[in-house]
């Protein structure tokens, strides 16, 4: 028999995609930009600019909206390590990928619907959502108004550290993107994470016996 | 190219000036940064008595124009033509007030001096090819001798870019000389009587953030060809412009041979952050790349892939035992 737990609702899964949509345009027009070239182009100049701008600006919206509707509905504990706990859960969660899950063990943090997500989940979640896609988006936005930016930062033209730090914000949630994509597969089955975000339904088998937070703490 | 007249008919200001009621001083602007400015001699200082005047100039009885004659001295002691004296170029007849109708017709002709064979302080310029570009430029097709070097330097004022420290000085006077006339409906109608004044902004619609790239990269970035490794003279219609934003916005960038072109003594190839230095005054978009930002990225990305693929693989070598 499987238990049926529902775990993302329908404005969080509406999110969720949204952003993935506007990520994957920027990413792909951000690299068109970046190596832009005129024996090898990937996406037309002009083409690209527009795109990267209307995503970039569709992207700040869904991230405000985010933060107000984690703030409404509580969503914003799911972000939150336990402090006192953290490091040891941690640990755990990293030696379950890193040992554990090649011996066929379970994961050592089930989903509930107080706590979605496991102790790395939260910690990377939280990085990304209130740390560098605050940071993505405002450097951004000083990209589109550049009147903005500052003359100077540490003696160089206002835009070029804005321009540096955008890039390297853009890379390291590209580089996030590849592996949240594969943890997609790492669920019950292969595809259960994937079918969850798409229907707000985890389902799990109620067969495997039921591990609490006592039992790996 | 063909002598520039300068028929001067009435001088209407001028002898106010003679009442020396305008006291000159070579140091009177020295609060403008420039530190190339050159203390004008007593030679020029004694033109200046009538000349540093704003209000000095005359209606052309033959056209009905106003002509300018007034030189700033503030701007001229840091021309590239600070260090001359007027009558230099401005010859017969200039020694006597008002100044005779024989000086008034006089004509000036920019190679006189500057195909002199004998000073090599020009060579690098190569005026003589200069001079073959303009007269395949829109302006001499179309306006033919009435177009001549100072329709756009203005041999007062004029600074060769190399002089100028900040990139961004260089651009404010290069397309100040456009917009000179190219904003202005008098000066336009004072070349062409055909047509008004177009408006840019509306010929420029097609230019994303048209405001951005007129005050950071200069008009004949554009409006000249740039398949010949240096700046041209030869200023293109606007049918003809370059409309291929990524001319400008990649690595090779051909800003790095006419804007940048007398700041780039490093080889871009090897210097990734020299080359942001040489740019930090504006940041443009594929093409201001960092050879270390781009090994990081590289790195980044394909340790993630490496670790996923890793973990993956790993997986897949297992399933069997996971299974039981």
């Amino acid at each position: 028999m499987t238990i049926r737990i529902y775990l993302v609702p329908l404005w969080l899964r509406f999110w969720h995609w949204a952003n993935a949509a506007c990520f994957l345009a920027l990413l792909l027009t951000g690299i068109s930009l970046h190596f832009a070239s005129i024996k090898t182009p990937l996406i037309p100049f002009e083409l690209a600019q527009t795109v990267h701008n209307v995503a970039g600006i569709s992207m700040a919206v869904l991230w405000v909206l985010l933060v107000l509707f984690n703030a409404l509905t509580g969503n914003w504990r799911q972000f939150m390590p336990k402090f006192k706990t953290f490091l040891p859960r941690l640990l755990k969660q990293q030696m379950f990928y890193g040992v554990e899950i090649f011996k066929g063990a379970d994961h050592p943090f089930p989903k509930t619907k107080e706590e979605k997500f496991n102790p790395l989940q939260q910690v990377t979640y939280l990085g990304v959502v209130y740390g560098l896609l605050p940071i993505l988006i405002v450097t951004g936005l000083l990209f589109l108004f550049p009147e903005y930016a500052p003359d100077k930062i540490f003696g160089m033209g206002g835009i070029w550290p804005i321009a540096v730090t955008h890039y390297l914000i853009g890379l390291f949630l590209s580089a996030f993107l590849v592996v949240h994509v594969y943890m997609i597969t790492i669920g019950e089955t292969l595809l259960s994470e994937l079918k969850m975000m798409i229907t707000g339904w985890h389902e799990e088998h109620e067969a495997k016996p039921k591990q609490t937070e006592k039992d790996h703490v | 190219m063909k002598k520039h007249p300068i028929s001067m008919t009435t001088l209407v200001l001028g002898i106010m000036t003679l009442t020396g009621t305008v006291i000159l001083s070579p140091h009177q602007s020295a609060a403008q940064a420039n530190p190339v400015r050159v203390e004008v001699g007593k030679e020029v200082k004694e033109c200046l008595r009538c000349h540093s005047m704003e209000t000095l100039g005359y209606q052309d009885k033959d056209t009905g124009k106003l002509v300018n004659l007034h030189v700033p001295l503030a701007r001229f002691s840091t021309s590239n033509h600070g260090e001359l004296i007027c009558t230099n170029c401005h010859q017969k007849g200039y020694d006597v007030h008002p100044h005779t109708k024989k000086a008034k017709a006089e004509t000036l002709y920019c190679l006189d001096c500057h195909d002199d064979p004998k000073n090599p302080k020009f060579k690098d310029y190569r005026f003589k090819e200069v001079e073959a570009e303009f007269k395949k430029s829109v302006h001499y097709e179309r306006h033919g001798d009435k177009f001549t070097c100072f329709s756009c330097h203005d041999p007062h004022s004029f600074e060769v870019a190399k002089k100028k420290v900040e990139t961004a000085a260089i651009i404010e006077q290069d397309n100040a000389m456009c917009a000179n006339c190219h904003r202005s409906p008098v000066r336009f109608a004072d070349i062409t009587t055909k047509r008004t004044v177009p408006d840019l902004e509306a010929t420029h619609e097609w230019l994303p953030n048209a405001q951005l790239h007129w005050s950071k990269v200069r008009c004949v970035e554009c409006h000249t060809p740039h398949d010949q490794g240096n700046f041209s003279h030869v200023i293109l219609k606007k049918e003809q412009a370059e409309r291929n934003c990524v001319v400008c916005h990649n690595k090779d960038s051909i800003l790095l041979t006419t804007l940048y072109r007398h700041r780039v003594t490093t080889s871009r190839e090897k210097t990734g952050f020299i080359n942001a230095a040489i740019l930090n005054d504006a940041y443009i978009i594929g093409a201001t790349r960092n050879q270390f930002l781009d090994w990081l990225s590289f790195g980044i990305m394909g340790a993630a892939g490496g670790v996923v693929f890793a973990h993956a693989l790993g997986r897949w070598i297992t399933r069997k035992r996971r299974q039981k």
